[in-house]
């Protein structure tokens, strides 16, 4: 009879081990990230966002940005403008974010009084020299990714989902600066609560966490976390940002995603 | 009509109220006015010339007042004023510099930007043979390279066609001079005069227009210029005594008037980021007039690419001479003054070779965050075997402060450009400024 138990015991193991994760509840991995997606994506936002850098040794950098993004049905389009510190002040950015192929950017330096058109595939760049990288700061391109989803978990005190994101190909690890990321989507809202990257040796180097959920388009049941914390787990670096002001606008105005207004 | 026309220029009745986007870049709609700026230091040290001792080249302190004022929602005005004091003499020049002070005034699809102002044009790397409005100082000590721009008044107005689509056009009531090249103390046998203006008249004006196409894929820009040319050419002046009863040579400064068509663009290839320029120039009665630049084309092309940290920025410089002629050789003991005089045009406008070929490269790195940033920037002229080598490294040490570090290493044969500007700007510098 003990041998019996044994016996189906492990058969049972074996076959839940087999039968794919989101049996449980029939979402795959790829639904939750979809719709996490959609859900943070705006007709139109505008911001005005506080990024705190601060070093291994306490040291502090504070950026001051505004920014305004325009959903256009193919292409998400944003722009970022520089408020502080007085040295980069009027530097901009645009961005048109493509789903189906490369985003378009543009650079601005007042120092130059020229505008620049640049390459977008560095994702795994800094972020105005953060702990964030560019792709952190946009929706996820879901085909750039193997998606595999893990047992539920709670972070923070909210049931979330949990995905495993690994990029397609090498190619891209290196372009997004990681081998495989971890992240937690609040069941509720759909809104991403953490992050955890691996470097190329499986080594946690990052954890991002957001916080400060707000529900920004009650029509829509469109989701913002106004805050969100990195950490470098190499460095000993965190950045912060937070939303001090957010907005939801359906009419932002499309003559701000213009090359005249980016040199404004 | 007429009236279609005017409320297709003031735009459509605003759909968009402003926004938090637009509030946070206009504070001075809640305060009246932004003021910023900075202080720094400036040092310069370089070989004397025909001497193997170093001197001072430059060394002074700059404060900049830099002031944005509303003028509620039709416009605002700037100003940046600066205010600089040094050692006696100095090319940068002491006391206060009212640099830009404008009004920048919008109705809807047309806006203005009236009064003294930096415009520039072009999309290349440092070459910029589409870029006629705005004189330059190039002798000014700064590891900015906008330092070197001068203001000038100009009338600009911007009509936005499309969203992607504007016409730009400048009016130039006023010339105003680049500042040459060249140490007017250097030979005592040479008496440098002021340079001979043209008179404020209508007919002296200039203008330009530039049509601007961006899109996604990239951005085009035809763009024409009739105007003095920034940097005036030399001319005979006579013979003259100095008190002492020596002879010595005038040259005059004088500027003349030049067309020029132009084409730039930019675009991303995978990876690699494309620009180019391309201009033509025309001037007339260059040979009787030899302080006019002669006609020709001038084109640049450049790629950047980006690895990480790393961004390199390859370019490629080119220049055609039209009806070309061998000029004089300013070591024959029997040319003439006048044809010295030419040779230094030529030379200083880059004609001495029917076909030249120069190529740049521009090394750059991003470290510690973005807080520490190194360059190399590296000319070599194929045809007049000139080379410029100019490293950088800047480290911002806060938010607020920025310590740079670098040199300028001029080289070239002798009667070359290079050679000539080689003791006025080779040397090393450090600067420490304060934003706030």
């Amino acid at each position: 009879m003990k041998k019996l138990n044994y016996w189906i015991t492990g058969v049972a193991c074996l076959f839940l081990m087999e039968m794919p994760v989101h049996a449980q509840d029939g979402i795959s991995a790829k639904k939750i990230m979809q719709k996490s997606r959609d859900v943070s994506k705006m007709p139109g936002m505008e911001s005005v966002t506080l990024l705190r850098i601060v070093d291994a040794k306490g040291r502090e950098r504070i950026r001051k940005i505004t920014m305004a993004s325009r959903d256009e049905g193919n292409v998400e389009k944003r722009i970022i403008k520089f408020l502080e510190p007085a040295d980069v002040k009027g530097t901009g950015l645009l961005v048109f974010d493509y789903e189906d192929k490369n985003d378009e950017m543009w650079l601005y330096l007042p120092a130059l009084r020229k505008t620049r058109k640049i390459v977008s595939s560095e994702k795994g760049r800094n972020f105005m020299g953060s702990e964030f990288s560019n792709a952190d700061m946009a929706a996820p391109n879901l085909p750039d990714f193997m998606l595999k989803r893990l047992p539920d978990e709670k972070t923070g005190g909210v049931d979330c989902y949990k995905v495993e994101m690994t990029p397609r190909s090498e190619a891209l690890a290196r372009e997004y600066a990681f081998a495989k990321k971890i992240v937690w989507i609040g069941k509720k809202d759909l809104v991403m609560r953490k992050a955890v990257y691996y470097d190329r040796d499986g080594e946690i180097y990052k954890v991002l966490t957001a916080g400060d959920v707000v529900e920004l388009d009650p029509v829509h049941k469109r989701y913002i976390a106004r805050e969100m914390t990195m950490v470098n787990k190499l460095n000993g670096r965190k950045s912060y940002i937070k939303m001090l002001q957010v907005q939801y606008n359906s009419q932002v105005n499309p003559e701000y995603f213009t090359l005249t207004y980016l040199q404004k | 009509m007429r009236l279609m026309i005017w409320i297709w220029l003031a735009g459509p009745v605003p759909l968009f109220s402003q926004g938090l986007f637009e509030q946070a870049l206009s504070p001075v709609e809640s305060k009246g006015y932004v003021l910023n700026g900075y202080v720094r230091g400036m040092e310069w040290v370089g070989e004397k010339a025909g001497a193997s001792v170093w001197e001072q080249k430059s060394l002074y302190a700059e404060g900049a007042l830099k002031l944005k004022a509303g003028l509620g929602k039709t416009g605002d005005a700037f100003v940046d004023l600066r205010f600089r004091g040094g050692l006696p003499g100095s090319i940068e020049g002491n006391g206060a510099d009212l640099r830009e002070a404008y009004v920048n005034l919008r109705f809807g699809k047309l806006s203005f930007r009236v009064g003294t102002q930096i415009d520039v044009w072009g999309r290349a790397d440092s070459y910029n043979p589409t870029d006629n409005i705005t004189p330059v100082n190039p002798l000014f000590h700064s590891p900015n390279p906008d330092d070197m721009r001068l203001g000038n008044f100009l009338f600009k107005g911007t009509m936005a066609l499309t969203p992607s689509l504007s016409l730009e056009g400048v009016w130039i009531p006023l010339y105003k001079e680049s500042v040459l090249p060249v140490n007017k103390d250097m030979d005592t046998r040479v008496n440098f005069m002021g340079t001979q203006l043209p008179s404020v008249e209508l007919k002296n004006s200039g203008y330009a227009f530039r049509l601007n196409l961006d899109r996604p894929a990239g951005g085009i820009s035809l763009s024409w210029f009739d105007g003095f040319e920034p940097y005036p050419g030399l001319q005979f002046g006579g013979v003259s005594q100095d008190g002492e009863g020596n002879f010595r040579v005038d040259i005059a400064p004088v500027p003349f008037r030049e067309q020029v068509a132009g084409l730039d663009f930019e675009t991303i290839l995978g990876s690699f980021g494309l620009r180019g320029e391309f201009a033509w120039r025309r001037t007339v009665n260059h040979e009787e007039y030899y302080n006019r630049a002669w006609p020709g084309l001038r084109y640049v092309v450049g790629v950047d690419r980006t690895f990480g940290s790393f961004t390199f920025l390859l370019q490629y410089v080119g220049h055609y001479v039209l009806e070309y002629t061998e000029p004089a050789d300013p070591d024959d003991p029997a040319a003439s003054p006048v044809l010295l005089i030419q040779y230094f045009n030529r030379m200083m406008f880059r004609q001495l070779d029917r076909v030249s070929h120069l190529v740049s490269l521009r090394p750059s790195v991003s470290l510690l965050h973005g807080e520490l940033q190194a360059e190399v920037y590296g000319e070599y002229n194929f045809t007049t075997k000139e080379y410029l080598l100019y490293p950088k490294v800047q480290w911002k040490a806060s938010d607020q402060t920025q310590l740079s570090l670098g040199g300028n290493i001029f080289h070239g044969r002798k009667n070359t450009l290079y050679d000539m500007v080689r003791p006025l700007m080779n040397g090393v510098f450090l600067e420490c400024r304060l934003t706030f």
